[in-house]
């Protein structure tokens, strides 16, 4: 096979070489641009009678001792089953959150791209508002961390980030609902931050889909970033996360086998992304891992030997004494529920539970959004304390 | 005859202009020429009634490149959904000295099974040749969303093109 970046440049070439014409696509879009418009004076003061209606009825059967859920704008997300029957808080991307009781978080204004579980609530980042980092609290307000960041980066102990703003790498740490700088540096010129324990922040360059085609790491113990990209063990593929002692790395290296033979790896940020231990019994390992929030278990990407692709859990409290993993199923990796609970789409279907102690998928009362919305599941705030570096 | 409204000349010169590429994209997105073109249609009706707080040329072809990508990643489904990735790749014939064409063939099946944000991603890096920094823009995500999106959209189309060599 030729390059596959290649393949595709030429592929899309070759499906648009034989572009029907379009059928006099001004007029038709003047034309109907018309009538919306007339539709829109029309409709404009009729839709005014219709928000009374809705808000009426609303208020008359949302019980008392909860505050009314306020709508979100359209496009809304069809939540359809009772909203104490929620049990993860739901990014509807560029419109807000649905939190875990069925309470939105209006932030349209931000235009909200990316959420992560933090110790205190919910870190979202927007691209509006010169791309506001924004701290959601459990009881929905709303907290303007940073502007102008870019970038961001959450470390697994729900505390500290790292960001670029200013010109700068900055890494920090949640104090509230403020945000601490506790160091800063010039930021790199080639890659972004890519992972980040309290101690260090790992710098990734482009990536090729199989692995980022190098990387890098700032300690700022040492001092300020100093590109050494040529330091990181070429067999290094990529970082998961921060491993569970809390000074480690979670990554990928290359097999010994060659191959498709991929190994988890712990890595050593401060020697430069050193490997330290290895599992090596894994065939193919997807670059997308979640760690469970006890930091037992590590549930990832996998192509099982019949060529089905699905979630491998494997048990980080002796995977690299014993390479094995515990469960495998036929299920896109998916969020961490609890300690020993993951939630994942089936397909078109509903959500299911995948237990640690189980092979089978359970049923669940978690929605999906109707009518096509696009959104991401955001675990609850992780009040751990866990401490990094 | 009267005269058109302002704005009117400056939109048809620049459908006449940009139409074409802004089809060809939409067909990549969307895998069917007729839905590409009622995406584009969908695109340039957004496009007309914002014209004129557009504020001038420069900010139109942005903002209507936008209205398609979001559309196209969003609830623009009708008749795409109706059309499921098999999970297994068809057969594609392969004759004597095609089987470059038939590689892109199988890609482009591989490519359509895609879902839309990754498939947006793939078309805006390798098609329109735009940076990472340049497609976090246009689709309204973060940069790290168009990495990994890219990363696990090239994972797909190796392991699918690998196993169908395999078999």
């Amino acid at each position: 096979m030729t390059d596959i970046e290649e393949l595709l440049r030429e592929s899309f070439a070759a499906q648009v070489a034989d572009q029907p014409a379009l059928h006099a696509p001004a007029d038709r879009a003047i034309r109907t641009g018309r009538a919306v418009r007339r539709r829109r004076t029309l409709f404009g003061l009729l839709g005014s009678v219709v928000a009374v209606l809705v808000a009426g009825a609303g208020v008359a059967t949302v019980p008392a001792s909860r505050p009314a859920p306020r709508p979100l704008p359209s496009p809304a997300p069809s939540v359809a089953v009772p909203a104490n029957r929620l049990a993860l808080t739901m990014l509807v991307p560029r419109t807000g959150l649905v939190l875990a009781d069925g309470r939105t978080v209006d932030l349209t204004a931000y235009s909200p791209v990316d959420a992560y579980a933090m110790s205190g609530g919910w870190l979202v980042l927007g691209q509006n508002n010169q791309s506001s980092l924004l701290l959601v609290t459990p009881d929905g307000a709303v907290h303007v961390l940073l502007r102008g960041a870019g970038d961001v980066v959450p470390a697994a102990d729900g505390r500290h980030l790292a960001w670029v703003a200013d010109g700068q790498l900055r890494l920090g740490h949640l104090d509230g609902v403020s945000i601490v700088v506790d160091h800063a540096t010039a930021a790199p010129t080639e890659g972004i931050p890519v992972a980040v324990t309290g101690s260090a922040v790992v710098i990734g360059g482009t990536t090729t889909g199989k692995h980022y085609d190098r990387l890098d790491v700032w300690v700022p113990a040492s001092g300020g970033y100093v590109a050494h990209w040529d330091r990181t063990p070429a067999n290094v593929t990529w970082v998961l996360g921060a491993a569970p002692d809390g000074h480690s790395l979670l990554g990928t290296v290359l097999g010994p086998a060659g191959g498709t033979q991929v190994c988890l790896a712990l890595l050593d940020p401060t020697r430069h992304l050193a490997v330290t231990r290895t599992a090596c019994r894994f065939d193919y390992m997807g670059a997308f891992a979640r760690m469970s929030p006890d930091g037992r278990w590590l549930a990832m990407d996998y192509l099982g030997t019949d060529n089905v692709m699905g979630t491998a859990l494997v048990d980080l409290s002796t995977v690299f004494d014993q390479p094995r993993i515990v469960r495998q199923w036929p299920y896109p990796l998916g969020y961490w529920l609890d300690a020993t609970t993951m939630v994942t789409r089936s397909g078109t279907g509903p959500a299911v539970r995948l237990r640690v102690g189980q092979d089978a998928a359970e049923p669940t009362d978690i929605p999906v959004l109707s009518g096509g919305s696009d959104y991401t599941w955001v675990p609850p705030p992780t009040g751990s304390t866990r401490p990094l570096g | 005859m009267g005269h058109e409204p302002v704005g009117e000349q400056e939109f048809r010169d620049f459908v006449a202009a940009r139409g074409a590429a802004l089809h060809r994209t939409a067909y990549l997105l969307v895998g069917d020429w007729a839905l590409a073109e009622d995406l584009v249609q969908t695109a340039l009706v957004k496009t007309y009634l914002a014209w004129q707080r557009l504020g001038g040329i420069a900010a139109v072809e942005p903002y209507t490149r936008k209205v398609l990508l979001n559309t196209a990643t969003s609830g623009f489904r009708r008749r795409w959904n109706g059309e499921r990735p098999t999970g297994e790749l068809p057969p594609v014939p392969v004759s004597d000295g095609a089987e470059e064409h038939a590689e892109r063939d199988r890609l482009w099946q591989v490519v359509r099974s895609l879902p839309p944000r990754q498939r947006a991603v793939l078309v805006l890096r390798y098609y329109e040749d735009l940076s990472e920094v340049e497609t976090a823009r246009l689709l309204d995500i973060s940069l790290g969303t168009v990495k990994s999106q890219c990363a696990r959209a090239m994972e797909t189309l190796r392991r699918r093109l690998t196993a169908e060599v395999a078999r």
